[in-house]
């Protein structure tokens, strides 16, 4: 039921991503809901069922954004699979309620955007470097800002 | 096989990840084919039936100054259009008298952006028009300005658009007042880029792009842009030179598309001598 749950929500920030990123684009740079909310699951459920809600909803994401299929699922596996090596289940919550969450979302972020960008500049005379970073770096910072809000949201919710 | 099934769950997160990998690198691999092509027209289908449901809600940074440019526009366009009517006439009097054949007139059709994918450098655009309006994949998607991108992908009723601010997207174009050709593209940045253009070649800043005969999708002589810079790439005989684009992308929320006829006509020649091609190479090899 709870995996259920993630993929309804999952499936709704995707959504949302691609049809309301356009209002939130500064200068063609638009924030990543969905990996916020996979970093939320890896740290909240491990690697294992972070890298495969990646998979599954960067699948998805990469059908309805009309973008090069795979690329997205395999950076956000990647990045997950990465975001898991600090699960703990001993601290999830507080990892979830204060800076480590942000930490791991920039860490995610980071390595989603550099490799998707990696995957779509291959093959052609595109410089990796110029784009990973005037995307890559920023479209981390600008999902990292964004990250802040649910932050805030649930330090409050649970009284921190 | 208790301890492969044993190690298999020790190991879990990196036997999924291998796998995962794995398929994600086949699903690039394929995803260009047209097997793949089904799911892509179902997934426009659905996104544009959403994006249209709130197509309506008004933008008005974007309307104000979808306006302002309209208006600038106009009083450009009055001016040229008696221009255009004296050399239109002139045209088909010389083109008769040298018996060349009078260029066909493209055939618009009228489309509302329903939504816009700006995320990732894929950009795209969706329009509410699809297969049941005649349109194909690969057609032309212009404005009054100028070249929007084309066609990618298509369901019944809607488009996705890839806009040439699109890094899969490539242009051949030309210099419209020395006719020097060369290949638009888009690297990121605020502008789009021709590359490998000959150093002695005449070209000048303000020079206009428009694309070329060579396109196999384009019509020629619709407008890309406007010559911004140009930059000698070292120990080379050639240029690369960024090219303003005509059109807005971010401000676009109507265009037309171009209904194709003879440049359908090029790529099943195209295909043809691709197809003639590969099964001579066949033969070869028996």
């Amino acid at each position: 039921m709870k995996y259920l749950i993630y993929a309804v929500v999952g499936f709704l920030l995707i959504v949302i991503q691609v049809l309301v990123s356009r209002f939130l684009s500064i200068a063609g740079v638009s924030p990543d809901f969905l990996l916020i909310f996979l970093v939320w699951v890896t740290i909240r459920e491990g690697q294992f069922a972070g890298e495969t809600s990646g998979f599954v909803l960067g699948f998805v994401l990469d059908v309805m954004s009309g973008g090069i299929i795979g690329a997205q699922a395999l950076s956000k596996t990647i990045a997950c699979f990465l975001v898991g090596f600090f699960y703990n289940p001993e601290r999830t919550e507080q990892n979830i309620r204060n800076w480590p969450f942000l930490l791991l979302t920039l860490l995610g972020s980071v390595v989603n955007n550099f490799l998707y960008y990696f995957l779509i500049t291959r093959g052609s005379e595109i410089s990796f470097g110029e784009f990973a970073f005037r995307y890559g770096a920023v479209g981390a910072l600008y999902t990292v800002f964004i990250a802040i809000f649910p932050l805030l949201y649930w330090s409050r919710r649970r009284g921190y | 096989m208790r301890r492969f099934l044993d190690f298999l769950i020790a190991f879990k997160e990196y036997v999924a990840l291998t796998l995962l990998v794995a398929s994600s690198l086949t699903m690039i691999a394929v995803s260009r084919t047209s097997e793949v092509e089904p799911l892509r027209a179902f997934a426009t289908g659905l996104v544009g039936a959403i994006q249209s449901t709130y197509a309506w809600i008004p933008n008005p940074i974007a309307l104000r100054n979808e306006n302002r440019d309209l208006q600038s526009k106009s009083i450009e366009l009055a001016s040229e259009v008696g221009r255009l009517r004296r050399a239109e006439a002139e045209n088909i009097e010389l083109r008769r008298m040298l018996g060349i054949a009078p260029r066909k007139d493209w055939k618009l059709i009228p489309a509302e952006v329903v939504g816009k994918t700006t995320s990732f450098q894929q950009n795209m655009l969706t329009i509410n028009l699809g297969t049941n309006d005649s349109i194909m994949e690969g057609m032309a998607v212009v404005t009054d300005a100028g070249l929007v991108g084309r066609v990618y992908a298509t369901s019944q009723n809607f488009s996705l658009v890839q806009m040439l601010f699109n890094t899969d997207l490539r242009v051949a174009a030309k210099i419209a007042r020395t006719r020097v050709e060369g290949i638009i593209a888009w690297e990121g940045g605020p502008a789009l880029v021709m590359r490998d253009v000959p150093k002695a070649l005449d070209v000048k800043m303000g020079d206009l792009i428009v694309s070329s005969e060579y396109s196999t999708y384009f019509p020629a002589d619709v407008p890309i842009g406007t010559i911004s810079s140009m930059h000698p790439e070292r120990n080379s005989l050639f240029r690369s030179v960024t090219v303003d684009p005509s059109v807005n992308f971010f401000r676009v929320e109507h265009v037309y598309v171009i209904l194709k006829d003879a440049s359908l006509e090029r790529e099943r020649l195209a295909l043809e001598a691709k197809a003639r091609e590969e099964a001579t190479k066949q033969q070869v090899k028996r």
